[in-house]
């Protein structure tokens, strides 16, 4: 562990690397304060413009604009209560009350301090538990990696939104998107009805036009909607003192957020609705919880931030994505040629270990850039959405040209956009299509190498003892919501 | 149209909207589901199956192809259907501004057919006006300091910054 520490403070002693930290951080203050643009729109749109950037630099940037965006979003929850990402919806039930009260810099100021203490435990840890879980995934064969994959996949259940059976079958249009191209072990060309689809339907163009630019025709939609103006800008006070009473709420919340958000598909919203339950259970003041009681405003804050590092575990250690934001990510490192997975510990221990340093450097100028920055955040809630939407989907057609060099991406992104949008409108989630697109190509690759070893014996699958608990686990993942929807 | 209706959270109440029955775009979608796994079937009749042992590189997208096709037509079911399944009662989807959505996806994909031809500079100073003006944005003077401040930050990140060649 040591070792990949020094060769990551190695590869990270560069002003690229702190310039992209501080980029990251700024763009995530900004994504995350506007509502309607998340972590993951804000990932899939840097991540064409990172492609001249060495791998270490690129990650640290994505990762740390992942946190930003993520803290950012409890903001304009606060302030005018509008959530700026979706676990901020949480903050705001009690950091609102707190505002009306006229304690704006307080409920500012305790938000911040517990995402910096939620995000630094979680990552110490994050270090302990992925380098374990990576090393024990280390002896993995194709069958161990199909039942890995089909894990993975069937996580689709946490992933689906309201119906299961719309989740399913956004996860199989991910795979029948993701089988177009050439075949992974024959070389045959598959659905190849353009010359544009000869090495497959690209991941990066898809991605933008599946998450950003249909969050823009949904931006579209309620461009009309007024923003809550906001006339007297708050000052925060910045005392750590305050954060003294609720040290039990911090770490009991940080260990959930990290737990619960190590299950893949239950990101930053399951972590702080489950902390925000609990801790309203736990509290004496039960009754006071949605009118301003700083114990659910710092145990929801805490829970979503500790989700980040937790969501980066799995995706480290197993290459399985545990969020969307996370499914970006693993498009971004193959972008650079590096795959996520038990092997990257040891092939590239300099992106594991820049991503831990990286989550624990930032951390202090997050507190300071959020402390001090809070008059201009809050100017950025103030920009019309109107305004927005056409900047958003400008950057989408650009990156997204930019990724590939060619127009045929921008008609991907257009063609992504329109079928994203259309998906949200009738509740079919798009980040099983995510899903599918990463974990498609493994799950089909080790299926049929793993039948190549074995003659085309199926019973492989289930002579080794880790591909059969992962098919077991991944028969309980699938069967759990089921059995529980018909008691 | 619709037995139950609920509040769009956001909703903006002067502004043009269309609605319609949840269950009617469950079988809209689930057909449309239905083709695509039919595609998926016909199209896997053409894949050269050479022999590598196991199974061939047809096998997986015709059994994508199965699992759609099921998936699709319980979909149809459940909205034909909806009490074999338990469901509720129907809900409203609601499109709020769907003439200023429809043309945000018109400009869209107009500019993607123009890039080539008019090259990045010309096409864009036409796209982003408009797609302002789609997105409600009617103040000249905000319309133009998008455009043209986008365009000098688009210049200086591709062409000094990233060196890389717009279309």
């Amino acid at each position: 562990m040591l070792s990949g520490f020094l060769i990551a403070l190695r590869e990270m002693a560069s002003w690229n690397v702190v310039f992209g930290m501080a980029l990251g951080m700024l763009i995530g203050y900004c994504l995350g304060s506007i509502p309607g643009l998340t972590s993951s729109i804000g990932i899939a749109l840097v991540v064409p413009f990172t492609f001249t950037m060495s791998p270490v630099v690129s990650i640290v940037l994505l990762v740390t604009l992942y946190m930003a965006t993520e803290y950012a979003g409890a903001i304009p929850a606060i302030l005018v209560n509008t959530p700026g990402v979706p676990a901020a919806a949480v903050t705001a039930l009690d950091g609102y009350p707190m505002r009306l009260r006229g304690e704006a810099g307080t409920a500012l100021t305790m938000s911040i301090l517990s995402a910096a203490f939620g995000s630094i435990t979680s990552t110490l840890l994050l270090i302990v538990s992925a380098t374990y879980m990576a090393s024990f995934a280390l002896a993995f064969g194709p069958s161990e990696y199909f039942g890995l994959a089909v894990l993975g996949l069937s996580l689709v259940s946490s992933l689906s939104g309201a119906s299961m059976l719309k989740g399913f079958l956004s996860l199989f249009f991910g795979l029948a998107v993701g089988v177009i191209g050439i075949d992974p072990l024959d070389g045959v060309a598959r659905y190849v009805f353009t010359d544009g689809l000869l090495s497959g339907v690209t991941f990066l163009p898809a991605l933008i036009g599946l998450f950003a630019l249909s969050g823009v025709f949904m931006m579209v939609e309620k461009s009309g909607a007024k923003v809550a103006p906001l006339r007297h800008l708050p000052s925060v006070s910045g005392q750590f003192g305050l954060m003294r009473p609720y040290l039990r709420v911090l770490m009991r919340s940080s260990l959930m957020g990290y737990l619960v958000s190590v299950i893949p598909g239950h990101g930053a919203v399951i972590s702080a609705v489950v902390s925000y339950g609990v801790q309203k259970r736990l509290s004496d003041k039960p009754e006071s919880f949605g009118k301003g009681n700083p114990e659910g405003l710092i145990a929801a804050e805490t829970a979503a931030n500790a989700s980040v590092p937790g969501a980066l575990a799995p995706m480290l250690s197993l290459g399985i994505p545990g969020s969307a934001s996370t499914a970006i990510l693993i498009g971004a490192l193959m972008l650079h040629g590096v795959q996520p997975g038990p092997l990257l510990f040891a092939k590239n221990p300099e992106i594991p270990y820049s991503i831990f340093i990286a989550l624990l450097v930032t951390m202090p100028f997050m507190v300071a850039v959020g402390l001090g920055g809070v008059r201009f955040w809050v100017k950025v809630t103030q920009v019309p959405r109107g305004v927005i939407a056409a900047l958003v989907c400008a950057m989408c057609l650009l990156g997204s040209y930019a990724s590939q060099n060619d127009i045929f991406a921008i008609w991907l992104t257009v063609f992504f956009g329109i079928v994203g949008y259309l998906m949200k409108k009738i509740d079919i989630e798009p980040a099983p299509v995510v899903l599918a697109l990463v974990l498609g190509n493994l799950t089909e690759s080790n299926f049929r190498r793993a039948l190549v070893g074995s003659g085309g014996d199926l019973t492989v699958f289930l002579t080794h003892p880790i591909s059969l608990v992962c098919l077991v686990l991944a028969c309980g993942v699938l069967l759990l919501p089921l059995i529980r929807k018909t008691r | 149209m619709t037995t139950d209706s609920h509040e769009e959270p956001d909703a903006d109440h002067v502004a043009p909207v269309i609605e319609i029955s949840e269950r009617k775009l469950d079988v809209v979608a689930g057909v449309t589901f239905f083709a695509l796994a039919a595609w998926l079937w016909h199209g896997a009749a053409d894949i050269d199956t050479t022999s590598s042992g196991g199974v061939g590189p047809a096998f997986f997208p015709r059994a994508i192809a199965l699992l759609m096709a099921g998936g699709s037509l319980l979909l149809v079911l459940q909205g034909f259907v909806p009490k074999l399944f338990g469901i509720r009662p129907d809900k409203t989807i609601w499109v709020q501004r769907p003439g200023s959505v429809l043309a945000a996806m018109v400009i869209v994909i107009v500019y993607a057919s123009m890039l080539g031809r008019l090259t990045y500079y010309p096409a864009t100073a036409l796209f982003l006006p408009c797609l302002l003006w789609a997105a409600g944005v009617r103040r000249p003077i905000i319309i133009a300091a998008c455009t043209i401040g986008f365009l000098t930050f688009t210049k200086i990140l591709f062409e000094i910054v990233l060196g890389t060649p717009l279309p």
